[in-house]
């Protein structure tokens, strides 16, 4: 038994928050039912700016959100009314991206400390200890403690306050490969044992997919989308929220094969088959989410032969997009109903002359797929 | 009847345990307040640093008359008057030691770590459960140093005893005035014992200050 277990809470807010260009207002309707939303978008935007007036720990920053904040039927900012509900009245949790655990007592005394003020009904302390495999860091001091070790920490405190939401601003940031997939498995762990709703800041897309099944999409000034987030990273001008560099099409698949002579997983994208580099972890007729950089998908008029890359998909051009400051062009394609974006020099582009409708190969360097998303 | 060096102890100790009551909470609200009043609150704090202890003890003792609102108060209600008496000492050593007990508290809490209080903050932690449950132990440096001088300040107050107090056995009659008495009197040996002590005692004091590690110093 746990609190708001995966019950339905809403989380409604219409905030400007002051940044130094252009304020950044965000008027959307979070339903929480015990999933991950991505509140994602480049650096400087605003993110944690927002996280943080949602925390109610804005009420000494400079530039406070205006605006309302409704959770839970609750109304917990309304400054045209002069109605501000601080932090520690708030049934949301928050951890800051520097992990701020107290310095002067040990790891157990830390999240007993969360355990002492925690709502009825709020996970057991010794679950989240076990689920988290905390066990071994009880007593020591947090200066003791790896960097991904202080952020689980952090996280087990967040938790055993048992607030139906929690916030978590770029959990992951400051951590190694290895930590950083160690916390990813933490928030889903606790995630599916006690159905908390998490906001989860992120500027790494690659955090945002496999954990959120929702994005909301930040750029200077105000939300570019909201919604599910294969659908979001789809619809949105990407370029935007992701810079010129990262730009690419993401889509589900379903691992149908492992060979692991050639090691090598087959994928499965509406009939059509693909291919990655071996993942052996990964269970056959599960769905993964891929993603291609549009800068690694070239174009060739017909099926290439005697060529190192594995993955040639017949598709149809379907738009055409250049800009005139640059040498790059953006070119649309579709396979299967799917939409796969080619980046190539107008260089290229007069050459292969191409127009809308063609029908070409589009050639996938199997590197290209982000590893482990789902 | 208590002589000069337990009357000292006892003036010191009561002293030291009402202004922390009254120190902790002043100090924490002026180490996180944005409110124009912090200033001329911090100025007044600092008073005592730079008045001569006469110009306290002047003041002090027209207060305390019967004359006044206060002195003639507190004479309904006690039967005594706040002048050459215990009480009045108390209340004058507590307004002199003010700024050694406020201002290494504030500096204290003023270093702490703003992150842990705003997670304390968002784990349900109030403005006094804070202060209790975090602030204090984690600046328990402050408090201690705090606690060190305001006790070996009030131990070497002269002036401002001189003036409100006096000197009545028993009542008012501390270490520093005995030894004035001493000398006055010219019985060297027993000023050279009370001075003596004093002088370890203030050694030790200062040498446990420093111990503390001049984290949350005086400023003048």
């Amino acid at each position: 038994m746990h609190w708001g277990a995966r019950q339905l809470c809403v989380l409604e807010v219409q905030l400007s928050l002051p940044m130094r260009g252009a304020a950044l207002a965000v008027a959307e309707c979070f339903t929480l039912a015990g999933e991950t939303i991505a509140i994602f978008g480049p650096s400087g935007v605003g993110k944690t700016r927002f996280l943080r007036s949602l925390a109610g720990l804005d009420a000494r920053d400079a530039g406070r959100a205006a605006g309302t904040i409704r959770y839970d039927r609750n109304l917990l900012l309304d400054s045209a009314h002069g109605v501000y509900v601080p932090a520690y009245k708030r049934a949301i949790a928050y951890a800051a991206q520097r992990p701020a655990l107290f310095a002067h007592l040990s790891v157990a005394e830390n999240i007993a400390f969360a355990a002492k003020r925690s709502f009825p009904g709020a996970p057991q302390m010794d679950d989240v200890i076990a689920l988290l495999g905390l066990a071994p860091l009880l007593k020591q001091r947090p200066d003791t403690l790896s960097g991904g070790e202080q952020q689980r920490v952090a996280l087990a405190r967040a938790a055993v306050q048992g607030a139906p939401l929690l916030l978590l601003d770029e959990p992951m940031a400051a951590l190694d490969r290895p930590a950083k997939l160690a916390m990813m498995e933490a928030i889903e762990t606790l995630q599916s044992a006690f159905g908390i709703s998490i906001l989860l800041v992120s500027h790494a897309l690659e955090d945002v997919l496999r954990l959120a099944s929702h994005s909301l999409i930040l750029s200077a000034g105000g939300c570019l989308a909201y919604g599910p987030t294969l659908e979001v990273f789809e619809r949105i001008d990407q370029s935007q929220a992701l810079g010129q560099f990262d730009v690419g099409s993401i889509f589900a698949a379903t691992v149908s094969a492992h060979d692991t002579a050639l090691y090598l997983t087959q994928l499965e994208v509406c009939g059509v088959t693909l291919s990655m580099p071996l993942l052996e972890r990964i269970a056959l007729g599960s769905s993964v989410r891929l993603r291609v950089r549009a800068r690694d998908v070239a174009i060739a008029r017909a099926r290439p032969k005697g060529l190192s890359i594995r993955n040639i998909v017949p598709a149809t051009v379907m738009k055409i997009q250049q800009s005139s400051d640059s040498a790059f062009v953006d070119v649309t394609l579709q396979f299967a109903g799917q939409t796969l974006l080619a980046r190539m020099t107008r260089a290229a582009l007069q050459e292969l002359a191409l127009s809308v409708g063609d029908d070409v190969f589009a050639l996938i360097k199997s590197v290209s797929f982000d590893r482990r998303m789902f | 009847m208590l002589g000069p060096i337990g009357l000292t102890a006892l003036l010191a100790s009561v002293t030291t345990a009402l202004l922390m009551v009254f120190a902790v909470p002043f100090a924490w609200w002026l180490a996180r307040t944005h409110s124009v009043f912090k200033p001329i609150l911090e100025a007044i704090t600092a008073m005592p640093l730079v008045l001569p202890p006469t110009v306290l003890g002047f003041y002090l003792l027209l207060l305390f008359s019967p004359a006044n609102p206060l002195g003639s108060a507190w004479l309904t209600l006690t039967g005594e008057t706040l002048s050459f008496s215990f009480t009045g000492l108390v209340i004058a050593s507590m307004l002199y030691s003010l700024p050694f007990a406020v201002q290494p508290l504030q500096s204290a809490f003023e270093q702490l770590d703003e992150a842990a209080l705003e997670a304390a903050s968002s784990l349900g932690a109030g403005p006094m459960d804070r202060l209790f449950s975090l602030a204090l132990p984690m600046a328990r440096r402050g408090v201690m140093t705090a606690a060190i001088l305001t006790f070996a300040h009030t131990v070497g107050e002269f002036g401002v005893v001189l003036m409100v107090g006096g000197n009545i056995p028993g009542e008012t009659r501390v270490i520093s005035i005995a030894i004035y008495e001493h000398v006055e009197t010219l019985r060297y040996a027993e000023a050279h014992q009370l001075s003596g002590l004093m002088l370890v005692f203030s050694f030790v004091v200062l040498m446990s200050v420093y111990a503390l590690g001049r984290k949350a110093a005086v400023r003048a």
